[in-house]
Order: C-alpha cells, then sequence, then structure tokens
C-alpha cells in the first residue's frame, strides 16, 4: 500500500536480551531529572518571594510622606527583572516537568516488559 | 542545536510517520467484495430470524399469528423477508458509493503483510533512536526520552 523505504541495516552487533541494568539506569535518570524540576519550583518559588518583597518595597515607597522617584524607578525596574527572571524559570520547570514525567513513563513501559507490577499509589489509614 | 539531537528529530519524525500510516493500514477499509458479501449476509440472516407462527392456522383453523409481535421487536427481520432483495440492491448501492469515495480496501492478508512490514520498519528506527539517545547520554549530552519508545529498544544489551 505504501511504497517502503529503503530499509537500513540492522547493526551486526544488535543483541535485544533484556538488559536490567538499562532499566536501572533509566530509573536513575527518572530520579536526577525529577530532582532537577523539583528544585526548579524551589526557584520559581523564590522568585515570586522575590517579587513579593520588592512590591511590599515600592508599595512602602509610595505611602512616604516624602517620595523619591529614583528609588521607586529602581524598584520597577527590579520587579520587572524578577518577573521576566520567574517567567524564565517557570518555562525551565515546564520542560523539566515534561522530561521527568517522559522517562517515568517510559520506565513504567519497560517495568511492564519486564514483567514488574505497575507501580500503585498506596493510601494509610490511620 | 546538537548534531545527534538534529538527528535524532529525524528519526523521530520517521517514527511518527511510519506509526501515522500503521494506523491507517490497520483502520483501512477491507476489500469491496468482503464488503458485499456481510451485506448479503445481513440480510440473509435478518431474513432467516423471521418465523411467523402458524399453530393457530393448523390446529385450529384460526386466523392468529406473531407477525405483528416480530414487526415491533425485529423489523429488520420482517423487512428483509419480505423486500430482502429490494433491501439487498439498496446496501449494495450504499457498498459501492463507499468504495468510490474510499479507493479499494485491504486483505486480510494484505493488511498483515503491509503491518509486519511496518512493525520491522518501525523497529528498525527505534532501534536507532535508542542507539543516538545512548551516545549522547554517553557524550554527557541531555536528552529528552520519548516516553512511548519501544521497551525491547530501550532495554537491549545492544542496538
Amino acid at each position: 500500500m505504501f511504497p517502503r523505504k529503503k530499509a537500513e541495516a540492522a547493526p551486526a552487533r544488535r543483541d535485544l536480551t533484556p538488559d536490567p541494568d538499562r532499566l536501572v539506569a533509566l530509573e536513575t535518570r527518572f530520579a536526577k531529572a525529577r530532582g532537577a524540576s523539583d528544585a526548579l519550583r524551589l526557584e520559581v518559588d523564590a522568585a515570586t518571594d522575590e517579587i513579593r518583597r520588592l512590591e511590599d518595597r515600592l508599595r512602602s515607597a509610595r505611602r512616604a510622606t516624602r517620595r523619591n522617584s529614583a528609588f521607586e524607578e529602581r524598584i520597577e525596574r527590579q520587579i520587572a527583572d524578577a518577573r521576566a527572571r520567574r517567567d524564565a524559570l517557570i518555562g525551565e520547570h515546564s520542560r523539566a516537568g515534561q522530561r521527568a514525567g517522559a522517562l517515568r513513563a517510559l520506565v513504567e513501559r519497560c517495568k511492564e516488559h519486564l514483567g514488574h507490577r505497575p507501580e500503585t499509589a498506596t493510601i494509610s489509614i490511620a | 542545536m546538537s548534531a545527534t539531537q538534529h538527528e535524532l528529530d529525524r528519526v523521530r519524525h520517521r517514527i511518527a510517520d511510519l506509526k501515522a500510516k500503521r494506523e491507517a493500514v490497520a483502520n483501512a477499509a477491507v476489500t469491496r467484495a468482503e464488503a458485499e458479501a456481510a451485506a448479503r449476509t445481513y440480510v440473509r440472516t435478518a431474513a432467516e430470524r423471521f418465523r411467523p407462527t402458524v399453530g393457530s392456522f393448523v390446529e385450529r383453523a384460526r386466523p392468529v399469528s406473531n407477525v405483528r409481535d416480530e414487526l415491533g421487536h425485529d423489523p429488520e427481520a420482517v423487512l428483509a423477508a419480505l423486500a430482502g432483495d429490494r433491501l439487498e440492491a439498496i446496501l449494495l448501492q450504499r457498498v459501492a458509493e463507499a468504495y468510490e469515495q474510499h479507493g479499494p480496501g485491504l486483505t486480510a492478508a494484505e493488511r498483515a503483510a503491509e503491518l509486519a512490514r511496518i512493525d520491522a520498519d518501525l523497529f528498525d528506527l527505534e532501534c536507532q533512536e535508542e542507539a543516538l539517545c545512548r551516545a549522547a547520554e554517553a557524550a554527557g549530552q541531555e536528552i529528552d526520552r520519548r516516553p512511548d519508545a519501544d521497551p525491547r529498544a530501550v532495554l537491549a544489551r545492544a542496538v
């Protein structure tokens, strides 16, 4: 039905025996990716806190009896920078989350292929 | 973008294309002859279900039968029994129109052979992808994994 592309020759050394060490390596990569994603989440939270702190500072400056426009402008610039940093971090966190999610799905597929029971959530009742 | 990532993207595009082709083959229509045979079987089996009772005629000469009940609970059977040829002609006409629109279908053997060819090519590509991922990881490159990669390739000792 469809014209077949010329098959590329399989490498002579191809050995399709499942290697459990490959799964271990994949799980390690998943753990690292999840760690990186969690760390980025903390950075996003820290950036958000920083923006709030600067906004509080700006509000206080605007309430002051003797206002300092140069100071206010500096804080406004700092807020804009902090927001841009947070947006960039949110993007990185999203990509890291996708990377970790893909690895997690792949680990589960491989475990299933090897006959492992799929992981299930456990609920402890006190 | 590194040369490995570029090559990986190329292989992944080919995998996606091949999976789409596989889906198309798996869902392609059967042959017109098979579709027509199914339509004829549909009419014949429906007609066979219509069994009006004649016991009252035979045993007591009473004008009682179950035709009204049959009309209520299995109208297809009554229609096929009374006008099977007409119904069959209409269905075959509809089948012909469907094939004019969608083109010829595949026999079961053609479908199985095509799917086997695609699966073999797909597995070759999965192994190529895995080899590229391993090479990149060995070089310390950060590579995004495909969540639906074939575990046979991912777990293989050597790809």
